[in-house]
């Protein structure tokens, strides 16, 4: 089972990730947080030995630091003559606060786990996942129409063997699968609290998750008091505010709610 | 006659030559441009995928400082692709 538990910053989305990784703990997920403000191993630290799943919380500055070491690496090793005629290195040096850049490293990341065959993402609210979404689906479209460019190109020179259209058919497979992958096989969780401005940004998530070809959005609408609002749009369910100051007692008392919730509605097999 | 024809058939063959060659830099230009076009100064996003070609686009490079000379004329760029005087 693929998770992605998605919602705008404080609905619970972390404590909701650790619920998953409770439910499927018999299955040994692989519980990865893909917020840059990661909270889990908070949740966690009051766990004292009752874990049985695994955790990544990524260091995205440190993994984009060793990418383009490698890479200005790599360029020197060629000769690269025009490194210093563009200044490369510092420009290079600029990605790191360049727009995109958080984007694609978090896409690099999902592709490295994707393949467990449990793996629960918590991802960082709303705005920023969405775009991650969207770059996907640019990055395919850009991918495929560079690589009918270049082959033109190569075809108008005669050239058989190029490294650059390796380089774009590897990238466009990769991401086309991956896409395969979130479309078909994820389970999108997207998190609300009982509240207007929740419940207005969950139905835009769930319409924009619905029109790009994801297949099982559903909502969940955490902490809901007694006299909150109704949601009547997608398939949902709630929990109930849990009054515990142990954030992982409330990630175990949530995961049972969920489990048995789901079984209720033959929603998922866990 | 047939001479005249000769000279005819040499002539739009070598334009014909020149234009298809001309629009093969073109679209080798338009590629470094799509790629690398951000490292000018154009607002295009950075592209990733050009950061990982970019050990073997040296090429690419230089078509881009193609471009930025290019820019500056183009309509004496034109005029010389199109042999005109």
């Amino acid at each position: 089972m693929k998770v992605f538990v998605v919602g705008k910053g404080g609905v619970g989305k972390s404590t909701i990730s650790v619920a998953f990784a409770l439910i499927l703990k018999e299955k040994k997920p692989l519980l990865v947080s893909l917020d840059p403000a990661h909270n889990i191993s908070d949740i966690l630290s009051h766990a004292k030995g009752r874990i049985d799943f695994d955790i990544i919380e990524p260091d995205f500055e440190k993994e984009l630091a060793i990418y383009l070491k490698n890479l200005t690496d790599k360029m020197k090793k060629e000769a690269f003559k025009y490194l210093t005629v563009f200044n490369m290195e510092s420009l290079l040096d600029k990605l790191r606060y360049s727009p995109g850049t958080e984007e694609y490293m978090l896409i690099e990341t999902i592709k490295k786990y994707i393949e467990r065959a449990n793996v629960i993402f918590d991802t960082p609210p709303t705005g920023l996942f969405l775009r991650v979404l969207g770059l996907l689906d640019s990055n395919i479209l850009w991918a495929k129409k560079l690589k009918e460019l270049r082959e033109d190109i190569l075809k108008r020179k005669g050239i058989r063997h190029d490294p650059i259209i390796d380089i774009i058919n590897k990238r466009l497979k990769e991401y086309t699968d991956l896409r395969d992958i979130l479309q078909k096989d994820a389970l999108f969780i997207n998190v609300a609290t009982d509240e207007s401005l929740s419940i207005k940004e969950t139905e835009r998530i769930m319409d924009f998750l619905l029109n790009k070809g994801y297949k099982m959005p559903f909502v969940i609408i955490n902490k809901k008091s007694k006299e909150g609002t109704i949601f009547k749009g997608y398939k949902h369910i709630y929990i109930p505010f849990l009054d515990e100051k142990d954030p992982f007692i409330v990630a175990e008392k949530t995961g049972k709610i969920i489990k048995e919730a789901f079984c209720t509605l033959k929603l998922v097999n866990f | 006659m047939s001479d005249i024809f000769d000279i005819l058939k040499a002539f739009f063959k070598q334009s014909a030559f020149s234009i298809y060659d001309a629009e093969t830099q073109e679209k080798e230009k338009l590629f470094a441009f799509l790629l690398y076009g951000w490292m000018i100064g154009f607002p295009l996003p950075v592209s990733f995928l050009g950061i990982d070609a970019l050990p073997y686009a040296e090429k690419e490079l230089e078509k881009l400082m193609l471009i930025i000379r290019d820019m500056d004329d183009m309509f004496g760029k034109t005029v010389s692709t199109f042999d005109l005087d």
